[in-house]
């Protein structure tokens, strides 16, 4: 690699950003190093084909030097000619060997490379690698749609707020169904876990009803829960019990007529009923804690009545 | 009438490039490009990353066994059936298609080893004191590929032969021609997957309508084979029984009792990881919006009263045509069985010697 280091006027440097991987970091720490330290690392650089210079690798430097009003600055000119594809290597290597990638900043890599022409496999074979990742070409599914989502969202895939699990199913939404979503895991403060889980939920629920996401979060049942004054475990809580009702409408039932029952059984404290999970199996289990033979007595009379009085009969029917 | 596939591009394993079948479909093809090639390195999930194998027809070596009993599933009653792998992939691209999460490949692999799927056959069929029921419909359709691939009356005239054993041709399409003039000795079942109108409209991919495989059933009834009908899966939508109805009606219009050599019932039940695949593969499709729980194979399968009633109704319309057909579930629990058909086998063992009896002879 040919290179001379010298210093150039900042205005030399124009706004081509082929190089630049958008920061999710604030640039208040590097304004005040430089201020302290001066440019530790210079900036490095590449004739322009439109004039002038454009930047390889230091655009946060650059960003930095600006707003501290420098007008010169030290530099790097790499002369020797090579493709973009082979300039973007350096510019993540070096990156690299001073920090680790987010997924938005890799999910902006792979575009970059994908409009330099680049082939997802050489994407994931050898530049995953660089950027100290697995050479994983799920990876690559899973993080090149985030570059495409508005800023708030690659800002929270930056912060790893955001499961990579549901980035692909929000690039295929509407915008106005992706800010509903948007304003719902804010509200909730869903973690990554539980945000595939509701916007499951909810998309299904939208097609079995035809309606839209933006829609659905909107109707009445919904906006009651989100309004209220409950806390957001809680409201997410009542909002998944909502989704599920509508989801799967003849389990709910069941599970409603279950929970009934039992309640009217009222089984003395430390003795549970339970169904099968999802009633899929025929069999139920009674459990029972007791601290003394006189407990456990009372037990076995509690469940010898309701035997008697047909409740284990109406629960046996239920399943 | 459904298109008869046309391979993009053929791959060759060494092993089997000279091989009788391997000839007789490079035959038939003269102008596609034929490229040789290792089956693992094309099998694996890589090779589908770097190259586009839809189309793509893969003659290759069986290493394993051909035949293998069906592995059935944990707590369900299984009619132990044997499937016989003689080719992997389909063309037909049906939604619920269990192929997409277990091939991971569009790659179409046919093997040509038959010398050695004979032997094997040939084997296991004298050495044990047993009946077996052979399909080839479990990793692909067993009719679908047959105007090129003509494996029918090596197949059909092999069984013709035994004694213990019975093959089943199960299909989702029309191509009966090469069976037609086949002495078959009632040793091979021609059978058909049905649905309901409105779910292959929306679900069954490139496959013949359900009129035209019971057109076809025609044709193979009046060349003397007996018949089987798989309504598996079934899939729940909202007018399900008016469409069930319907086809059950059809082909009892159509068929004889005494020619069906059995019928199944079997509901959409999937792993819960080829949700996902289903989704990605067939946005449009509405088939995992049903009711879908975890069953305790952990299985997605619709919730069970679902199923019964599903089940419970299918069986009194077809017992309505006819009592001396047997109707069994595929992959339920003695439960499920004794809750829509008012009875139960005793055993995965029982359910065969039933199935096995109808076809004995």
């Amino acid at each position: 690699m040919t290179s001379q280091t010298v210093t150039i006027e900042l205005q030399e440097i124009g706004d081509d950003d082929l190089y630049r991987l958008p920061s999710f970091a604030p640039l208040q720490p590097l304004k005040d190093s430089i201020r302290l330290a001066g440019l530790l690392s210079p900036l490095i650089l590449e004739p322009s084909p439109q004039g002038g210079l454009r930047i390889v690798c230091g655009f946060r430097r650059f960003l930095a030097l600006r707003e501290l009003e420098f007008s010169r600055a030290e530099a790097r000119i790499l002369t020797d000619p090579a493709s973009p594809a082979e300039r973007f290597r350096i510019a993540l290597s070096e990156n690299a060997a001073h920090r680790t990638f987010n997924a938005a900043e890799v999910s902006w890599a792979i575009k970059k490379l994908r409009r330099m022409q680049v082939k997802d496999e050489e994407i994931w074979r050898s530049f995953f690698p660089l950027m100290r990742l697995g050479s994983n070409p799920n990876l690559l599914d899973l993080l090149a749609p985030i570059a495409d989502l508005p800023p708030d969202w690659q800002q929270a895939a930056a912060e790893d707020r955001l499961s990579l699990e549901v980035v692909k199913d929000l690039v295929d939404l509407s915008d106005s169904d992706r800010e509903a979503i948007w304003r719902l895991f804010q509200t909730l403060r869903l973690g990554k876990n539980r945000q595939r889980e509701f916007l499951l939920l909810l998309q299904d629920v939208a097609r079995l009803s035809d309606t839209s996401l933006c829609a659905l979060l909107e109707s009445s049942a919904f906006r009651e829960v989100i309004d209220s004054p409950l806390t957001p475990s809680q409201k997410s809580e009542r909002l998944k019990q909502i989704l599920w009702e509508m989801r799967y409408p003849r389990y709910s039932e069941q599970e409603k007529a279950f929970v009934e029952l039992v309640k009217r059984m009222r089984p003395p404290e430390g003795l549970s009923i339970r169904h099968a999970p999802y009633f899929q199996d025929e069999e139920m289990t009674v459990a029972f804690s007791f601290g003394s033979a006189r407990e456990f007595r009372n037990r076995l009379d509690w469940l010898e009545e309701q035997y008697r009085e047909g409740k284990i009969d109406e629960l046996v029917q239920l399943i | 009438m459904p298109a008869v596939f046309h391979p993009r591009i053929i791959f060759v394993e060494e092993a089997v490039s000279r091989s009788p079948l391997a000839q007789r479909v490079l035959q038939q093809f003269p102008d596609v490009p034929v490229e040789p090639a290792e089956a693992d390195a094309l099998l694996s999930g890589a090779a589908g990353r770097t190259r586009d194998l839809r189309g793509a027809i893969l003659l290759a070596k069986q290493r394993g066994p051909f035949l293998r009993l069906c592995p059935g599933t944990k707590h369900h009653l299984c009619c132990l059936y044997h499937n016989l792998d003689v080719v992997a992939g389909c063309d037909l691209d049906c939604s619920y298609c269990v192929l997409q999460g277990y091939l991971n490949t569009p790659l179409i692999t046919v093997y040509c080893n038959w010398d050695d799927l004979f032997a094997e056959l040939e084997k296991k069929f004298s050495s044990l004191n047993s009946f077996f029921r052979v399909g080839t419909g479990e990793l692909s359709d067993s009719l679908t590929f047959e105007p090129f691939l003509n494996l029918a009356p090596e197949l059909v005239s092999f069984f013709a032969e035994r004694r213990n054993a019975v093959l089943e041709l199960k299909s989702k399409n029309v191509f009966v021609e090469n069976l037609l003039g086949l002495r078959h000795n009632r040793r091979t079942i021609v059978s058909w997957s049905m649905n309901a109108e409105a779910v292959y409209q929306s679900d069954e991919g490139t496959s013949a309508s359900p009129q035209e495989r019971l057109q076809a059933a025609q044709k193979v009834q009046e060349a003397g084979y007996r018949l089987g009908f798989h309504f598996d899966p079934m899939i729940w939508y909202p007018k399900w029984e008016e469409g069930y109805r319907e086809i059950v009606d059809q082909i009892f219009r159509v068929i004889r009792p005494q020619n069906i050599a059995w019928i199944s019932l079997g509901a959409l039940r999937y792993p819960a990881a080829f949700d996902d695949v289903i989704r990605k593969n067939h946005p449009q499709s509405r088939i995992y919006l049903g009711e879908l729980l975890p069953g305790i194979d952990k299985k997605l399968r619709y919730f069970k009263p679902l199923r019964i009633e599903m089940f419970a109704k299918m069986y009194s319309w077809i017992r309505s045509y006819t009592t001396e057909a047997p109707v069994y579930l595929c992959m339920e629990s003695a439960e499920v069985w004794r809750r829509s058909f008012g009875w139960a086998p005793r055993s995965s063992a029982q359910l065969k010697r039933l199935l096995d009896d109808r076809v004995r002879e």
